[in-house]
């Protein structure tokens, strides 16, 4: 386990010791780690969008990722699934530890880094498919399944994604045909069929309906003992809703984080607490 | 469940990929090959006696395309001359005016179909309606069924220019007082020149290496052309004409008279190209 | 092939700026306006105008040899100008067939080099190879015939035909001397002519698939083929379908090419190494020597056939075409 002094912003007038007992107060409640991403620089091309990125993810819990727009939020998740690999002029260097490898070494497997890092996007992409299907894309690709459990595991996963009783009639219909919100919980779905470990969520509710969002929500609440979550989003009182833990970036840097109740409550940086009493943003 | 071994998978994406570089290769290689044997079999050919002297019959070596360069020139030149102030026009209609109404919707839909229709059919059209009541293969004829092929290339890249120039011009000009005519031919025109241009070109390079049209129209002829109202001379009938038969000085006319139009064609091809390419910066 | 056009923008302010100096203009240049649109109008209606009258001009000249032959006109494989008998069933029969042979060479083709420029190739790689399969196009008709003839069909003769005839020999397609000019050898050079036409298309269709969709499949873990063969291609289908058209109306009508290398004879074999012909290899063969009313009216007959079907392929080729580049600007 590595320290977060990096991480944290201290204000001028912090006193030693006042840091080095939130320093140990926060490695003992991060507890075990599923994600630790050390020095993570990001370029699109020539321009530098993130600088020199530490952040620990907490195992089985969930991680908020605020900050104003175009701050680098969705670019730092997406180095966790190496999503960004699909276009030639990004690139990223720094170290991602995912249960003790490194996961940014060319030679970790990207295909299984994806199962086991799963992605939701903020918005919904069911495939031209059936909903069946949708969910069956991933188990098809890497499990080898006996007769008949095709079905149970695409059952057990829309049951999970708590969508089951609203799609079991209507399996073989398009995924494009439900609405917007069912449309995410089955992209949900989909990634939990493949039993991931950690589940990135990049502004999951802000194209879906207030109702919609709050059963996203309630889903993201049940999962959370199973999964080790990250969630951007640009909505405050979601992050104060939803997570255990927040970190603030700025401009590419991360200026704060800790437990999304002293974040919220206690900010350490100015900057931080500007974000949050909505004075900029 | 079983995990699948990702070999199988990766194995199939290899072989696709690869399959997918052949397969840009092969269309590569064939555009090489074609443009290498023309280059080689008609060089020999193109020297000033082919460009300033008259045929002479097989077997007899010497002399030149003189009349079909000049025919071919004449020929392209009265298609033109018809083509483009129509083309023009019913572009700017289609740009300007036309919108989304049924009738420009209609308009478009016959310009991509004519576009697509085989130009001996065309040909049969202005035999039709020259040669027949003329009673004699002409000139006309010929130019009119190349001016028919031009007619919806130029009207396609007439309407897509225009509708590149920025609405704010038009209602910059317009706000000043002038008439919608002034403004379309005078601005309007101005700012889309290079494109006008250039789709003009295209028209051109499109047209001047069609035969088909020209086989039953403007036929051809051994000699140098008076009138239009008679059968005129022309590099791609004299080519098919050469190359059928079996006298190898006549063939090797041929592939110089190709070598010509193949030239021309690419050229004034990547000419447009490199036109547009700068705009675009 | 790329769409170059943006909607046309808003014309709200537009009404609003005629209003306000309409009262300020002449009567005469009001009066001109009018003119110019109307003289617009009918510009733009030549060309649909262009293609009635074409159709109606080959079936009057059709009428005379329809009427003599009637339906046994489209079945029979006679072809005899001195005896003044004529039928359409080779000249049918080559031009389907030699299309078939295209577009079953094309269409894989045409996806393969799409999914080549679009996901594999860096950017500027996928440009400068774009470019070149795109000048493809630019070459006429008749330098791909002489190519055919002189380079191509000996290439046939000796290499692929020999090897076909050992490998495949006993199916009847591939019996026969190993000529080089014939069937295959016109459907293989008709299918690189189309190639570029069918793969911009699919490039398009490649491209517009939203990145978020693609993502979302990659983000499972898939490979790209994966990704497109069981999203892109299904999300573009519609598209795909459309440019497969386009291609194929372009196959159907190909002329000179086909007439260098189709070797000109009227008779239906099982072999694709012999010579056959397709309308439009006997419409530029024949036209300009035909004297007789009959036969004059018997290639237009052979014409008007090859027009409805190109027109008929044309039509569904762009309804399916309209389709996909409308959903698309109108966003998901």
């Amino acid at each position: 386990m590595k320290s977060l002094s990096a991480t944290l912003a201290l204000p001028i007038t912090a006193g030693l010791d006042e840091t080095k007992a939130t320093e140990d107060t926060l490695t003992a409640t991060l507890g075990d780690l599923k994600i630790i991403a050390s020095q993570l620089n990001f370029f699109y091309g020539d321009q530098q969008a993130l600088f020199d990125n530490n952040l620990e993810i907490a195992r089985n819990r969930v991680t908020a990722i605020i900050g104003p727009s175009g701050c680098g939020k969705s670019t730092h998740i997406r180095i966790y699934n190496r999503i960004y690999e699909l276009y030639h002029d990004q690139r990223a260097s720094g170290q991602i530890i995912l249960d003790g490898q490194n996961i940014l070494d060319p030679s970790y497997d990207v295909m299984e880094l994806r199962r086991k890092v799963g992605m939701i996007f903020q918005k919904p992409t069911p495939f031209p498919m059936s909903v069946f299907d949708n969910v069956a894309y991933g188990l098809k690709m890497h499990y080898r399944l006996r007769r008949g459990e095709l079905a149970d595991r695409v059952e057990e996963a829309l049951s999970r994604a708590a969508i089951w009783d609203e799609v079991k009639d209507v399996l073989r219909n398009p995924g494009t045909a439900l609405s917007g919100g069912q449309q995410q919980r089955l992209c949900i779905a989909r990634a939990l069929a493949v039993e991931p470990e950690v589940l990135l969520m990049d502004e999951p509710t802000s194209a879906i309906d207030p109702i919609a969002s709050s059963r996203i929500e309630k889903l993201i609440n049940d999962l959370r003992s199973t999964y080790t979550i990250v969630i951007v989003t640009h909505n405050l009182q979601q992050a104060a809703r939803v997570s255990d833990f927040t970190a603030f970036f700025y401009q590419g840097h991360i200026v704060e984080f800790g437990p999304t109740q002293k974040i919220f409550t206690n900010p350490v940086n100015e900057q931080t607490e500007a974000y949050i009493t909505g004075r900029f943003g | 469940m079983k995990p699948r071994p990702p070999t199988g998978r990766r194995l199939a994406n290899l072989v696709v990929s690869l399959s997918a570089g052949a397969s840009a290769l092969i269309g590569i290689v064939i555009l090489f090959w074609i443009t290498i044997i023309v280059v080689i079999r008609g060089f020999g050919a193109l020297n000033l006696a082919f460009f300033t002297q008259m045929p002479t019959p097989p077997g007899v070596g010497g002399g030149g395309l003189a009349n079909a360069i000049v025919g071919t020139l004449v020929l392209t030149m009265v298609a033109t001359l018809l083509a483009l102030p129509l083309g023009l026009l019913a572009g700017i209609y289609l740009a300007e005016f036309g919108g989304e109404a049924r009738a420009a919707d209609y308009s478009r839909f016959s310009a991509n179909v004519l576009m697509g229709m085989p130009s001996i059919i065309v040909g049969v059209f202005a035999y039709a309606m020259v040669v027949v009541p003329l009673g004699h293969f002409c000139g006309y004829a010929g130019g009119l069924a190349l001016a028919i092929l031009m007619l919806p290339v130029v009207t396609r890249t007439t309407e897509d220019m225009l509708r590149l120039v920025p609405n704010t011009l038009r209602e910059a000009a317009l706000a000043l007082g002038a008439p919608r005519w002034r403004v379309i031919l005078a601005v309007v025109f101005r700012a889309a020149k290079a494109g006008l241009i250039t789709g003009t070109l295209l028209a051109v390079a499109r047209v001047s290496g069609e035969t088909a049209p020209l086989l039953f129209t403007a036929l051809n002829s051994p000699y140098m052309m008076t009138s239009l109202g008679q059968p005129t001379p022309n590099l791609p009938v004299t080519i098919f004409n050469y190359a059928m038969s079996p006298y190898p000085d006549w063939q090797q006319k041929a592939w110089g008279a190709s070598l010509l139009i193949t030239g021309g064609v690419l050229a004034l091809t990547l000419l447009t190209r490199y036109i547009l390419g700068e705009r675009k910066r | 092939m790329s769409k170059a056009a943006q909607a046309s923008g808003t014309e709200g302010l537009m009404p609003t700026v005629l209003k306000v100096f309409r009262g300020r203009r002449s009567k005469s240049a009001t009066g001109a306006d009018k003119s110019f649109r109307w003289l617009t109008l009918g510009c733009s209606l030549l060309v649909p105008l262009m293609m009635i009258a074409i159709g109606l001009e080959l079936v009057l000249t059709s009428l005379p040899a329809l009427k003599h032959f009637g339906w046994r006109f489209f079945f029979s494989q006679e072809w005899n100008p001195v005896l003044q008998e004529f039928g359409a069933a080779s000249s049918i029969y080559g031009t389907l067939v030699s299309t078939l042979i295209a577009m079953l060479i094309a269409i894989p083709l045409s996806l393969a080099v799409a999914l080549f420029l679009v996901e594999l190739a860096p950017p500027r790689l996928s440009r400068v190879v774009g470019t070149l399969i795109e000048l493809l196009a630019a070459v006429p008709s008749i330098i791909y015939g002489m190519w055919g003839l002189y380079v191509f069909a000996p290439f046939m003769s000796h290499y692929i035909q020999p090897f076909l005839g050992e490998t495949l020999g006993f199916l009847p397609l591939f019996q026969g001397p190993p000529m080089g000019i014939g069937m295959l050898t016109a459907g293989i050079i008709i299918a690189f002519m189309v190639l570029p036409f069918v793969s911009a298309i699919a490039r398009d269709v490649f491209s517009l698939v939203p990145s978020v969709v693609k993502e979302a499949a990659f983000g499972m873990g898939a490979t790209t083929w994966e990704v497109t063969y069981k999203v892109t291609i299904p999300y573009g289908l519609v598209g795909i379908i459309g440019a497969a058209f386009l291609g194929l109306g372009r196959a159907l009508g190909e002329t000179m090419a086909v007439t260098f290398v189709i070797g000109n004879a009227h008779k239906i074999s099982a072999s694709l190494f012999t010579g056959a012909n397709t309308i439009a290899s006997t419409l530029a063969n024949e036209f300009s020597e035909a004297t007789e009313p009959l036969y004059i009216s018997s290639l237009v007959a052979l014409g008007l056939v090859l027009y409805v079907i190109t027109y008929l392929v044309q039509m569904f080729s762009q309804m399916m075409l309209r389709r996909m580049y409308r959903s698309w600007s109108v966003g998901l």
